[in-house]
């Protein structure tokens, strides 16, 4: 793209007035004035237009999603986001917010969700850091050494790769993920930082995989029957945990199903299968009110 | 921001001189003063654009401004070529010379690596460190400040002509500094 200043600039008659000719139908003089001031006004539009989309060395600049092609980098960092303690069940990470998101956790389930990822066929990561709540009595300063354990897993079709460990029992050493996406999200991969060399970490057997689950609503009361399928449901300890905390009556189990009875809840919760092989993917699960305004309880169909 | 050219542009009267006025000068010198003040002005959005712009061709100083929804294709990061190692003590690194430090060390020594210039605090700043002994005497490598991942701590002693890389990062201008042994190439 070109300026285009010069379709009229070059319209300006440079020899005008001439000496000794009659000007007195000053049609050339506003001729001029007329193509100084269009170029002018393109020279205006075209600044502008510069600068809207220029990139400034000094300010925040959005490419939307554009591509910057062959650059070398040097002295360059990414934006860190810390969300500061974080609880039980699901917590959210948004991509946009940095290439480096911070928590605090303790003991306890906690899924990671990634929300938006760059689009399809870019290549997309961060780095997870959870450091352990239990020591920060002030700031962040270390105070105690209090070993949690934690369950851990990420939301949506998740790859691991190496370890594929998700009971972690850590103290002063924060825990450390690389996670990344070339599919906007639809597969993710995880890949578990500087585990398997000792008791940083607790390695362990298959994990537990959901597949489905019906049905995916229910009261806020609790009580109704869901049954999951899905794979390695076996090992000790084998137990379906709604919302991080809560333990449910488990009906009947085998390898590949596990029927349970609801916890009374509210709003929509993850529902994930641990086994004391770790912890499996998560599920959601959608309660719904059964009071009226009235207060009256709702217990029948409607009839 | 938008262009203030047309301020005084706009302020051109194209219809003088009148046909069958006496025309007095004045309208001349405000045309030319309007004319001048547009080209003053167009001069400073210029200079501006020239001044503080990202330039294709140039090194580009960012001075730490965020570059947001950025999709890097063919990019590489600066990368250097450390001195040889030759006695043990600090190795100074400096963040701001490149992502990628590569040292010859001479074995027997012990190395303790000290970075320095990390960007500022809630910035991720990551560098991957390559030090290769020249032999399988004992090398002894310390990163200052660093808390290594996992259960091993620093020093780390090495019996091996084999890279030892290290990938390190810190989110608050290195008072924090952890990282990863990667020493398997």
């Amino acid at each position: 793209m070109s300026s285009t200043i010069t379709q009229y600039s070059s319209l300006i008659n440079v020899n005008f007035p001439v000496i000794g000719a009659d000007v007195s139908n000053c049609h050339e003089f506003h001729s001029n004035f007329s193509k100084i001031q269009s170029s002018l006004k393109i020279a205006g539009n075209e600044l502008t237009d510069l600068q809207l989309k220029a990139v400034k060395l000094t300010e925040i600049n959005d490419f939307g999603y554009n591509i910057i092609k062959r650059p070398v980098l040097q002295n360059c960092s990414q934006v860190t986001n810390d969300l500061g303690v974080v609880g039980v069940g699901i917590v959210n990470l948004d991509y946009t917010q940095g290439g480096y998101q911070k928590c605090l956790i303790t003991d306890g389930y906690y899924t990671f969700n990634v929300a938006n990822w760059p689009p399809n066929n870019t290549y997309g990561r961060i780095r997870l850091e959870a450091g352990n709540n239990s020591f920060i009595t002030s700031g962040t300063v270390y105070t105690t050494s209090t070993t949690s354990t934690c369950y851990i897993n990420f939301s949506g079709n998740v790859t691991y790769v190496g370890t594929d460990t998700s009971v972690f029992s850590f103290n002063t050493k924060p825990l450390f993920w690389d996670i990344w996406t070339i599919d906007n999200g639809e597969n993710i991969f995880v890949k578990p930082l500087g585990l398997g060399t000792g008791t940083n970490a607790i390695s362990s057997g298959p994990l537990p995989t959901i597949t489905s689950m019906a049905p995916d609503t229910g009261p806020d009361t609790g009580g109704i029957s869901v049954t999951i399928i899905g794979t390695n449901f076996t090992g000790t300890s084998v137990a379906v945990i709604m919302n991080g905390t809560n333990n449910c009556t488990i009906n009947s189990r085998t390898n590949t199903q596990i029927t349970f009875t609801t916890e009374p809840g509210s709003g929509v919760v993850p529902v994930i299968v641990r086994t004391s092989n770790g912890s499996s993917n998560s599920k959601l699960f959608t309660y719904y009110s059964t009071i009226y305004n009235s207060g009256e309880t709702f217990s029948g169909s409607g009839d | 921001m938008s262009s203030t050219v047309t301020e005084y542009s706009s302020l051109i009267n194209i219809n003088y001189p009148e046909v069958g006025k006496d025309n007095d000068t004045q309208g001349f010198r405000s045309n030319f003063s309007n004319i001048q003040e547009a080209l003053l002005v167009a001069s400073h959005e210029i200079t501006d654009l020239q001044e503080n712009g990202f330039k294709l061709t140039e090194t580009n100083d960012f001075n730490y401004g965020i570059i947001k929804s950025a999709i890097l294709q063919n990019s590489s990061e600066l990368a250097r070529q450390g001195s040889t190692l030759t006695t043990s003590g600090y190795v100074t690194v400096d963040y701001t010379l490149g992502s990628y430090h590569r040292f010859s060390a001479t074995s027997g020594f012990s190395y303790e690596f000290y970075i320095i210039n990390w960007p500022a605090t809630n910035n991720y700043g990551q560098i991957h460190l390559e030090i290769t002994p020249t032999s399988t005497t004992n090398t002894t490598i310390t990163i200052t400040n660093g808390t290594l991942v996992g259960t091993k701590t620093f020093p780390l002693t090495y019996s091996q002509t084999r890279p030892i890389i290290y990938d390190v990062w810190s989110t608050d201008n290195g008072a924090t500094i952890y990282a990863i042994e990667m020493n398997t190439v």
